[in-house]
């Protein structure tokens, strides 16, 4: 599903440059779960922004679903994405003007969705989240677990075939880090691909493969046994 | 997804209201503002319109050149109008017009002064829309004595009678019939005539034979308003092109004795009222003061969208984790720029709302400083509303392009992990900003100044006389004019009288002219001349100074046969220097075969009188001569300079001396500086504009940098924070905060300079008396601009610098 050859990031302000990924080579197949660790600053979070989309590669490539998608246009981008991938951030980023339902129907909204069927899709997704009962409320009414829920039920809401998690669970408590972690887990039985940051081994232990990233390398890849 | 804006727009300006108050009042005060400005522009634009015929009527005016002086003025000869009508083909009909002055009318009990009324041919009613409520258009005003009141006379003298047929008794009881009332002359009018008599009356007052007359001389006095309707698709300049055989034919001879050359002017009906600028017209709006409200207009506007910009992206930062939040989920940027876009559209047509309430509120206020009667309901005005909704959605757009596009180029990748793009990121931009909406209240602030001293320098200028204290009326009654000597004496008796005076013409408002010989080394040249027919006490009531020789003298006999006071303007230009005493003089000339060519009277200077402005001061002092008569016809003007207290019983004496000697005629009075004020009404109402406009401009600007420094204390409350912790005073943060304010509004201030010295020191120059723009106004400018930029910044910044660090360094 995901392949990356040679990639390569570097940022640059005026004076100083600093490569964040260095020859990055890493295939992920459909239906993988995958957990990206490393200390901070070592690449992760660019690694999974390119891999996203929100981002470009300095060098390198990098192949989605089959196509080569490094060059593409912001608009190229934005599409691919809005098919294929959700997010999932450790500090949830909900937009706190609108409700929770509100915040989950967005990714309807800019694929251009019927209203009933918005509405029908949103209200599955807060059942399924187990968040139905605040779909009037305010992100900032909810607990963190509650938030995380919600923007998991959001993106999920356009049935992605990727998802992608920053440290889902990095500011909950561990009860609410274990229910998140059920529910990305859940997906991926139904057929998800996730591909997840997290700085938490027993959250790493869910997944299928463990990719070590340390200043910008992929030093090690371990191929769990757990299926 | 148009819902979803919606949402999100009110529940952000909800959450925001300090910012989005700030943005709907600075919004709507500046559309307040502009559809104001708009209604009267509008309104001046409209003058004349009204009339069917608008775009076929012109106007003949004349451009001479007697002795190197040259006069435009918006006059024509009588005979203009039956002759055109005869030559030139492209004429449909002629009306002339002949203002009579104020006169008294009475029908009754109810007698009153009445202005501006004319003689008029019977044409008016069909060339121009003057509707006649009662009475026939066509035969109104062809018997002579007849004459044809607007609504108001007609109701104010035979209130509810019909008047048709009423004899109505006018100056000196000379008995009109009204034959026509017509509906009050719209407000968008030019003219502003009350009433008409029929053009006749003057031709059998003067007699067919002279008021038809086609003698040379009839064609060289400019004493008529002449207007033409032109046949369809003909064209004026057609008019122009063959008036050098027309002038050939009936002026030539008589203008080459005279020495005068001759040009026609022609001014089309509907320029009129905006660009006339030629003498003896009536009062007229002036284009420039369209272009300077019309500026003011966009500039209140520019500083309003300026502020909505400012703070749209100084907040931006706020915003940018729900773009990041959109994008990411797969929001295009165009959708990103439309919702944008949309709040500020959205933003702009709420504030228009609250505009157009305000200004239904404010409207006669405003109509009573512009001194017009403008409205605005959707029924009278469509296209101003629809304008004006056009208007809020430019602005709208304009005011959020930027924000759109900046916001929607944050690249989500930046925010989503908490790191905000920077508010600071367009600070340069935002200077920019700043610094223009300041340079356009700067350039408010120095226009205010000049504007009013201006104002004030006219008002209190030395004229070369002592206007204070004088009550001057029109003598009308021909048997009062003869009696003038006892009047006097009369008056006089009273210990609050001080003198009495008489002149054919009113100082401070032009006077006559008439063509002089004056002596010069090649014997008697031509020279028209301006020239004021006084009394012996006329001098020293004014107070005006004598240079050289003697005043008028009544113990001399002969000062009213050959005796003339000159001012230093006509010394000068005659050449006489130092030796102008004795020079000879003429009054007027002698025509060859023309028996009517005028008295002429042969004398010399006896005096040289220090140059008065007796002319408006929007001319420069023309030479002039003062002549002493005794003859009654002179007597115009009566002038009684009194003292200062009791004024009131010294009117009520005056009135009494009055009303003996002349029962039939009330005493009407004004005094003498309050009419000449009248003269400078424009720029008094310029003044008012201009303070008012500028005051919006700056309480608007003032309220941008409020919201913008509010702003970026909040932003910086981690900086100052640490900086008190590390021991900075409160005085020393304020500092740091409003420095950089104050070098925005010096920058405004010193970009301002120029611009607003090129644009004053033009409308200046249309005064031949004006102040000089000295550096002091540009300092004051920017005191003021300084201490309410500071004014603003400094308490927002006094509030975070002086909140408690801790918290401060806790934040985040």
């Amino acid at each position: 599903m995901i392949n990356t050859k040679n990639l390569i990031k570097v940022f640059r302000t005026d004076e100083v440059e600093t490569t964040a990924l260095n020859n990055v080579n890493l295939e992920i197949n459909k239906g993988e779960f995958v957990a990206i660790m490393g200390p901070s600053g070592c690449g992760k979070s660019t690694l999974l922004n390119i891999i996203g989309l929100l981002d470009n590669p300095s060098e390198g490539e990098l192949h989605f679903n089959g196509y080569q998608v490094e060059n593409y246009t912001e608009r190229q981008r934005t599409n691919l994405r809005k098919e294929n991938i959700g997010f999932v951030f450790q500090s949830f980023n909900l937009i706190d003007e609108l409700t929770v339902f509100e915040n989950v129907e967005l990714p309807l909204l800019y694929m251009k969705v019927s209203g009933a069927e918005r509405k029908r899709r949103v209200n599955e997704a807060l059942e399924r989240m187990n968040i139905a009962h605040r779909a009037k409320h305010f992100p900032q009414q909810l607990s963190g677990g509650q938030q995380q829920r919600v923007a998991i039920a959001r993106a999920v809401i356009s049935n992605p075939k990727l998802i992608l998690a920053d440290e889902p669970t990095g500011n909950l408590d561990s009860a609410n880090g274990e229910e998140v972690m059920n529910l990305l887990t859940q997906l991926n039985e139904e057929g998800t691909t996730i591909i997840m940051v997290t700085h938490s081994p027993s959250d790493a232990d869910r997944s299928h493969r463990i990719i070590q990233l340390f200043d910008g390398h992929i030093v090690t890849e371990n191929m769990r046994q757990k299926l | 997804m148009f819902k979803n804006f919606f949402i999100t727009l009110f529940r952000n300006f909800s959450r925001n209201k300090f910012y989005t108050t700030i943005n709907i009042v600075g919004l709507s005060v500046g559309l307040i503002c502009t559809i104001l400005i708009l209604l009267f522009v509008q309104d001046e634009l409209s003058y004349d319109k009204y009339n069917v015929n608008h775009e076929r009527i012109i106007r003949l005016g004349s451009d001479f050149t007697l002795s190197g002086k040259r006069d435009r003025v918006a006059t024509s000869p009588l005979p203009f109008g039956p002759t055109f009508a005869e030559e030139f083909p492209e004429v449909e009909q002629f009306v002339r017009f002949q203002g009579s002055g104020r006169q008294q009318f009475k029908y009754d009990d109810k007698e009153f002064y009445e202005e501006h009324i004319a003689f008029a041919d019977s044409s008016v009613f069909t060339i121009f829309s003057f509707p006649l409520l009662k009475g026939d258009p066509q035969k109104a005003l062809t018997q002579p004595y007849s004459i044809v009141l607007n609504e108001t006379l007609a109701k104010k003298y035979f209130n509810g009678e019909d008047p048709i047929g009423k004899i109505l008794l006018v100056g000196e009881n000379t008995a009109y019939t009204v034959s026509g009332v017509m509906k009050d002359l719209p407000s968008n009018s030019h003219f502003k005539y009350n009433a008409f008599y029929s053009m006749k009356t003057l031709e059998s007052i003067r007699g067919a034979e002279q008021f038809n007359s086609q003698q040379p001389i009839s064609f060289w006095s400019f004493n008529n308003y002449t207007f033409l309707l032109l046949k369809e698709n003909s064209e004026a300049d057609a008019i122009l092109e063959k008036f050098p055989a027309y002038y050939e034919k009936y002026m030539k001879e008589l203008g080459d004795q005279l020495g005068v050359s001759y040009k026609l002017i022609i001014q089309h009906l509907e320029d009129i009222h905006l660009r006339s600028q030629l003498q003896w017209d009536a009062p007229t709006g002036n284009i420039k003061y369209i272009y300077i409200l019309t500026a003011i207009a966009i500039f209140i506007l520019s500083i309003a969208s300026i502020n909505y910009m400012n703070m749209a992206t100084a907040r931006s930062s706020k915003r940018a984790k729900e773009v990041g939040i959109r994008k990411v989920v797969g929001a295009q940027r165009d959708n990103i720029i439309r919702q944008f876009m949309m709040e500020s559209i959205s933003l702009t047509v709420f504030a228009l709302i609250i505009a157009l309430i305000c200004v239904e509120l404010l409207l006669p206020l405003f109509n009573q400083l512009v001194n017009k009667d403008l409205t605005l309901s959707i029924l009278d005005t469509p296209e101003v509303i629809l304008f004006n909704v056009i208007l809020a959605v430019l602005l709208g757009l304009i005011s959020g392009s930027y924000p759109a596009l900046y916001l929607s180029s944050i690249q989500p990748v930046f925010i989503l992990k908490g790191r905000n793009g920077k508010g600071g990121a367009n600070g340069f931009l935002r200077k920019l900003l700043v610094i223009s909406q300041f340079t356009v209240s700067a350039m408010m602030i120095s226009g205010t100044i000049i504007v009013a001293s201006q104002f004030l320098y006219m008002n209190s200028m030395d004229v070369g006389f002592n206007k204070k204290d004088i009550v001057v009326s029109v003598i009308r009654d021909s048997v009062l004019r003869t009696r003038i000597d006892a009047l006097k004496m009369e008056l006089k008796k009273n210990p609050n009288i001080k003198a009495v005076a008489t002149s054919s013409s009113l100082i401070g408002f032009g006077g006559s002219k008439t063509v002089h010989l004056y002596e010069s080394d090649e014997g008697m040249q031509q020279y028209a001349l301006n020239f004021n027919v006084i009394d012996f006490d006329y001098i020293d009531l004014m107070e005006m100074n004598i240079l050289k020789g003697r005043n008028f003298n009544r113990e001399i006999p002969s000062d009213t046969i050959n005796a003339f006071i000159v001012n230093e303007s006509a010394a000068i230009k005659f050449n006489w220097g130092e030796n102008a005493l004795g020079k000879k003089l003429q009054v007027g000339v002698e025509i060859e075969g023309v028996e009517d060519g005028g008295e002429v009277q042969l004398g010399e200077v006896i005096g040289v009188i220090r140059d008065f402005n007796y002319q408006p001061l929007k001319d420069l002092i023309e030479p002039m001569n003062l002549i002493v008569s005794e003859n009654p016809d002179y007597r115009r003007n009566l002038h009684v300079k009194i003292n200062s207290e009791n004024k009131k019983e010294t009117l009520l004496y005056i009135q009494k001396v009055w009303n003996e000697f002349c029962p039939n005629m009330s005493f009407g009075y004004s005094f003498l500086d309050d009419r000449m004020k009248e003269n400078y009404e424009p720029e008094e109402r310029l003044t008012w504009i201009f303070s008012i406009f500028s005051l919006i401009s700056i309480l608007i600007a003032s309220m941008g940098l409020f919201g913008l420094s509010s702003f970026m204390a909040e932003q910086r409350t981690k900086e100052l924070g640490i900086r008190k912790v590390l021991g900075a005073s409160v005085a020393k943060l304020v500092y740091l905060l409003t420095r950089e304010f104050i070098r925005l509004i010096v920058i405004a201030n010193i970009v301002a300079v120029p611009i607003s010295y090129w644009a004053l020191s033009a409308w200046l120059s249309d005064f031949p008396y004006h102040i000089s723009i000295g550096i002091w106004i540009f300092v004051v400018t920017l005191i003021v601009s300084l201490v309410i930029g500071l004014f603003t910044v400094a308490w927002q910044s006094y509030r975070a610098a002086s909140s408690d660090p801790i918290k401060a360094i806790k934040y985040e």
